[in-house]
C-alpha cells in the first residue's frame, strides 16, 4: 500500500462533511485519521487487526475525495484496507448477515424477486409506443435495472418507473433479481465481488443488453466506474451503456412533454453521493423538480459537496445506530428549511429518509419523502 | 471468522460508566489518528479519546481526571503546525468537535454566538447567511475550531483588516480546570467597567480552561473585493513595496507574497498552467481590498501607483486565481503532493527594521544545513509578519534550524510563534525569553487559580514556563540554542528594561 498523499498536508478538510465522523465522532472516522493509521501500520507500529474499525467506519460517500486539496481521500486506500482485514480473517461479525444473504439469494435483502416486474404497471398501459426509442442508435436491447434496494424497499417505484419508460416510448427489458455486487466490494470481499460482477455481465451479454437504465446511483456507479476494472477482457468489452433514470427523463423532456403530477409546495433535493459527486448528475433531477412546478430550495451542502445520509459503504450495517446520526443531521436540515417534500433519486437514501420520518413524526411535521418518480403521473396510481 | 469479544480496558469501562453522552475510544489506532501535522514520528501518549456531546460530560471527565491525576488535552481541528497537541505524557484527548452548534446570529448587533467545537467555516457560513463577514479567514477554515483558534490567537488572510481571532472575541463561556463555568465579556464592541477577562483565554493554549462557547464579532459584508498581483525582482524589493503601502495608508485587507522553495518550484510541471506561471515570478505579491466599489477602486488604483515604483503589475487573472484559491496553493499540484514534502512553518512577527535581517539569517542557516532549496520566505498580511517555511523530505531533520532561528528571532526582538503557538517543535525557554519572567510568574499564578491541579494541557504549560537555563533534559540541538535564548532574557520583551530575573 502506498503512502497516502494526505501525509504532510493533513489539513483535515475531509472532516467538514464526513458522515462517518457525524456517526462516530472520532478522528479515525476521517480520511486524515485513516491515512495516519495506515501509515502507522505500514511502519509496523500497528497490526492489521487494529485497522478494522477505521476500515469499516466509512460511508464511501466520496466527500473526502472531492474536497481534498492534495488528491487524497479515503478512496485512495479504503477498499484495500477492508480487503486486508478480510484477508487477515477480521471481517466484522456485523456484516455476516448481509454477506450470507448475498451468498444465498444474490441480494443483500434476502429476496431476489419481489414481483415488481410482473405488475401490470411494469407490463405497460396499453398505449401505443413510439417507434423510435431514445436509444435507437447503437446495438443491443435496452434494459431497466432498479437495483436490489429499490426492488426490496420500494418495488412500486420499480413498477412505476417501467410504466414511465413505456410512456416515454421505451420498451425495456425488466431485470429483477440480482445485486450489482457492490456490497461485496464494500465489505472487502474482492473475489466474491468480481465473481458477482462477471456473472451479471454475462447475464447482460446473454440477453444482448446494450443499454441499461438504472434507478440506483450505487448500481450506476458500480456499472460505470467499478465494473470496467474487473479483470478479464470479456468483462470489460461487454460493458453496456448506463444511464440513470433522471438523466433519461431530462433528455426526454428536452424533446417532448412528460406526465408530471400537478404539485405545489417547497421541495428540497438530496443529491445522492454516487449520483451527484461520482457521476456528475446534478442538474438533471433539479430540472425535473422545477418542471413539476415545485419551488426548489437547496441544502447548505449540495451538488458535488452534498452531505451523505450515512447509508453507504456498509456503514449502516456495521454501525446501524450511529449511522442514524448522519441521517438525522441531513433530515433535520430539511425540516428546518420548512419544506413540504424531501426528494431523492436514490432508493437507498429515500428509504432512510422515509424511516426517519416514520419514526420521528413530531420532528418532521408536514415533510414528505419522495422519489423523483413520484413527480410523475404514471396512471398506475400514486403512492 | 467470528471476532473474539473485544477487550475493554478498565479505563474505558470507567469512562463509559461516568460519561452518559460521549463516544470513547482507547485503541492504539485511534491515538495514531490524533496526530500532529508534519510530525509523523511523534509517538502518542494518549490513554483514551473522549468525544462528548454535552457540558455535563466534560465536567464529569474533569472530575475523573482530577481524581486520577490524569491530564486532559482539548482537541479542535488539529492544525496548529508546531506540535502543540503532543504533551509527552499519558493524557486523555477531549475531542470538542461534536459541540459545534451555531447558537445565535445577530447581524444587527454584530455578533455570532457559537460552541467551541464549531469550525471556522461554520461560523463564516452562518455570518454570510446574515449578510455579514466573520473576520478570521484561515486556510484551515474547514477543520480549525473556534476554541482552538482562540486558544492560539490565530490570524488569517484578513488579519490586517479584522484582526486576529482573539481580536474578534466579545465574550466566552469557559469551563476551567476546577470544573467551574465562567462567563466573561459582553456582546458590546467596547466597554471598560472592568478588566476583560476573556482576553486571558486568548492565546492561552487551553491551559486555563476549555472554551465551551464564544461570542464573536461579525461585520457587514463588503460589497466588493478586488485583488491585484505584482511581481518584484527579489524579496527585499517586495518588502520595501509592502512597507510603502503602509506608509501611504494603503494597507491591504489581505496580502501575501514571497518566494517559492526551489525544490517545490522544480516540481511544478510547466509554464502553461496559470497557477504555475504565477509562482515562476521571482517574488510575487497578491493583495486584496474590500469595501464599497468607489472606495475599493480608489485604493486599488493608488496601490497600483505605489507598487509600480517597485515592480510590475501582473495579469488580473493571476490575482483572481490567488484570491479564489487563497486557502491552498501549490499543495494541490499532484507533483508536489506525491513528493510528500513535510512543511515546517515558522511564522514570526519581527520588528519592522529587522525583517530583512531575519530573512537573510534564515537563508544562511538553511544553507549551513543544506536546506537552502527547501526554504520559502513569505510575508503574510503585514510586512512584519515574516514566515520561514521548510519543505522537508522524509528523513530530513529540522531540529537544528528551528533552535537556531528561534534564538535569532528572540535576539532581534521578535516572536517565533506569531499564530501557531508553542509546541514540542521548539526548544525550551521560548516563552520566558520572549515574554519575560515577571509575566510568566503571573501566568503561573493564574494557572493556580483556574487549574490548580494542572490538568489542562500540562505539557504545553510546561513548555510555556520552562526556563531554558533550568530545563533538566535538553537535547543536543536545544542545548546549542539555550545560551542564546537564555541571554536574550537580558532584555525584557515587555518592558524593554533589564529583566529582574524574578523566577518562580
Amino acid at each position: 500500500m502506498k503512502k497516502s498523499n494526505c501525509l504532510g498536508m493533513e489539513c483535515g478538510y475531509c472532516r467538514a462533511r464526513c458522515p462517518a465522523f457525524t456517526a462516530v465522532p472520532l478522528e479515525s472516522s476521517t480520511a486524515r485519521g485513516k491515512a495516519r493509521i495506515l501509515e502507522a501500520y505500514r511502519k509496523g507500529e500497528l497490526e492489521a487487526g487494529e485497522l478494522v474499525e477505521a476500515s469499516y467506519i466509512c460511508a464511501r460517500c466520496g466527500y473526502c475525495d472531492e474536497i481534498c486539496p492534495v488528491g487524497a481521500g479515503s478512496s485512495e486506500f479504503l477498499l484495500e484496507m477492508r480487503q486486508m482485514t478480510v484477508d487477515e480473517g477480521d471481517i466484522p461479525p456485523e456484516l455476516t448477515g448481509i454477506i450470507e444473504r448475498l451468498d444465498v439469494t444474490g441480494t443483500p435483502y434476502g429476496e431476489r424477486d419481489t414481483g415488481w416486474a410482473d405488475s401490470s404497471a411494469s407490463k405497460g398501459t396499453g398505449k401505443p409506443r413510439k417507434k423510435r426509442s431514445f436509444f435507437s442508435k447503437g446495438r443491443g436491447r435496452t434494459a431497466y435495472f432498479p437495483g436490489c434496494t429499490v426492488q426490496a424497499k420500494t418495488p412500486d417505484i420499480a413498477a412505476r418507473t417501467m410504466e414511465l419508460l413505456h410512456l416515454c416510448g421505451e420498451d425495456p427489458v425488466p431485470i429483477p433479481g440480482p445485486c450489482c455486487g457492490s456490497p461485496y466490494m464494500n465489505a472487502g470481499l474482492k473475489d466474491k465481488w468480481e465473481t458477482a460482477a462477471r456473472d451479471l455481465l454475462e447475464f447482460f451479454n446473454e440477453k444482448r443488453i446494450g443499454k441499461i437504465i438504472v434507478s440506483c446511483p450505487g448500481c450506476a456507479r458500480a456499472f460505470g466506474e467499478d465494473y470496467p476494472g474487473i479483470p478479464g477482457k470479456d468483462a470489460t468489452a461487454a460493458m453496456p451503456g448506463i444511464v440513470h433514470i433522471t438523466t433519461f427523463l431530462t433528455e426526454v423532456l428536452r424533446k417532448q412533454s412528460l406526465p408530471f403530477r400537478k404539485m405545489k409546495g417547497r421541495a428540497i433535493y438530496h443529491d445522492p453521493c454516487h449520483l451527484g459527486r461520482t457521476l456528475g448528475v446534478i442538474e438533471e433531477p433539479r430540472r425535473l423538480i422545477r418542471a413539476a412546478g415545485l419551488e426548489l430550495v437547496e441544502f447548505h451542502a449540495h451538488g458535488r459537496e452534498s452531505e451523505c445520509c450515512g447509508g453507504g459503504g456498509v456503514l449502516q450495517v456495521y454501525r446501524k445506530e450511529e449511522s442514524r446520526r448522519a441521517l438525522e443531521k441531513r433530515a433535520m436540515e430539511a425540516v428546518d428549511r420548512d419544506v413540504d417534500f424531501i426528494i431523492s433519486a436514490c432508493g437507498h437514501c429515500e428509504a432512510r429518509f422515509r424511516s426517519f420520518v416514520e419514526v420521528n413524526p413530531d420532528k418532521c411535521g408536514k415533510m414528505e419523502v419522495l422519489n423523483v418518480v413520484d413527480l410523475f403521473d404514471t396512471g398506475g396510481g400514486d403512492r | 471468522m467470528e471476532s473474539s469479544t473485544p477487550h475493554i480496558s478498565p479505563l474505558k469501562q470507567e469512562l463509559s460508566r461516568i460519561l452518559r453522552n460521549s463516544v470513547i475510544s482507547d485503541s492504539r489506532a485511534e491515538f495514531r489518528a490524533y496526530g500532529d501535522i508534519g510530525l509523523p514520528d511523534m509517538k502518542s501518549t494518549a490513554l483514551a479519546v473522549v468525544s462528548p456531546s454535552d457540558y455535563d460530560d466534560i465536567s464529569s471527565l474533569l472530575d475523573f481526571c482530577r481524581e486520577h491525576e490524569t491530564p486532559l488535552v482539548p482537541w479542535g481541528g488539529g492544525t496548529n503546525l508546531c506540535g502543540a497537541l503532543s504533551p509527552g505524557k499519558g493524557h486523555i484527548i477531549l475531542d470538542m468537535r461534536r459541540l459545534s452548534g451555531i447558537l445565535e446570529v445577530s447581524p444587527e448587533k454584530g455578533f455570532i454566538r457559537v460552541q467551541g467545537g464549531a469550525s471556522i467555516e461554520n461560523v463564516m457560513d452562518a455570518a454570510r447567511a446574515g449578510g455579514c463577514i466573520f473576520g478570521h479567514d484561515p486556510w484551515s477554515k474547514k477543520s480549525a475550531t473556534v476554541g482552538g483558534s482562540i486558544s492560539l490567537d490565530s490570524a488569517g488572510n484578513l488579519f490586517s483588516r479584522y484582526g486576529s481571532m482573539g481580536d474578534n472575541v466579545l465574550s466566552l463561556r469557559v469551563m476551567t480546570g476546577t470544573g467551574d463555568i465562567i462567563e466573561t465579556g459582553r456582546e458590546l464592541s467596547k466597554w471598560s467597567t472592568a478588566p476583560r477577562l476573556q482576553q486571558l483565554f486568548v492565546g492561552s493554549h487551553g491551559v486555563f480552561g476549555i472554551i465551551l462557547e464564544a461570542c464573536l464579532r461579525i461585520h457587514p459584508m463588503p460589497p466588493v473585493w478586488k485583488s491585484l498581483a505584482f511581481g518584484f525582482r527579489d524579496f527585499d524589493t517586495f518588502f520595501d513595496a509592502f512597507c510603502a503601502l503602509r506608509v501611504n495608508h494603503l494597507e491591504p485587507d489581505a496580502a501575501i507574497g514571497g518566494t517559492l522553495p526551489k525544490r517545490v518550484a522544480d516540481l511544478l510541471p510547466g509554464k502553461e498552467k496559470l497557477l504555475i506561471k504565477l509562482f515562476k515570478v521571482p517574488t510575487g505579491m497578491f493583495l486584496c481590498y474590500g469595501g464599497s466599489e468607489a472606495v475599493t477602486d480608489a485604493k486599488v488604483g493608488q496601490a497600483k501607483t505605489v507598487l509600480a515604483g517597485f515592480g510590475r503589475l501582473l495579469p488580473q487573472e493571476y490575482a483572481d486565481e490567488w484570491w479564489e484559491n487563497r486557502y491552498t496553493y501549490f499543495e494541490s499540484e499532484p507533483s508536489v503532493t506525491e513528493a510528500h514534502l513535510y512543511p515546517h512553518v515558522l511564522d514570526m512577527t519581527m520588528p519592522l527594521d529587522k525583517v530583512r535581517e531575519m530573512k537573510d539569517y534564515a537563508g544562511k542557516a538553511a544553507a549551513r544545513h543544506g536546506l537552502e532549496d527547501a526554504l520559502s520566505h513569505t510575508l503574510f498580511t503585514t510586512p512584519d509578519a515574516y514566515t520561514a517555511a521548510f519543505y522537508l523530505k522524509e528523513g530530513e531533520e529540522i531540529g537544528d534550524i528551528i533552535n537556531d532561528l528561534a534564538a535569532r528571532v528572540i535576539e532581534l526582538g521578535g516572536t517565533i510563534a506569531r499564530t501557531h503557538g508553542l509546541g514540542s517543535i521548539f526548544p525550551p525557554g521560548i516563552a520566558r525569553a520572549e515574554v519575560g519572567a515577571g509575566p510568566l510568574k503571573v501566568i503561573q499564578d493564574l494557572k493556580g487559580i483556574f487549574d490548580p491541579h494542572n490538568l489542562l494541557n500540562p505539557g504545553i504549560f510546561d513548555i510555556m514556563i520552562t526556563d531554558a537555563k533550568t530545563d533538566p533534559d535538553p537535547t543536543d540541538n536545544e542545548r546549542a540554542a539555550l545560551p542564546r535564548i537564555s541571554a536574550a532574557r537580558g532584555i525584557s520583551a515587555v518592558t524593554g528594561h533589564k529583566d529582574t530575573g524574578c523566577d518562580r
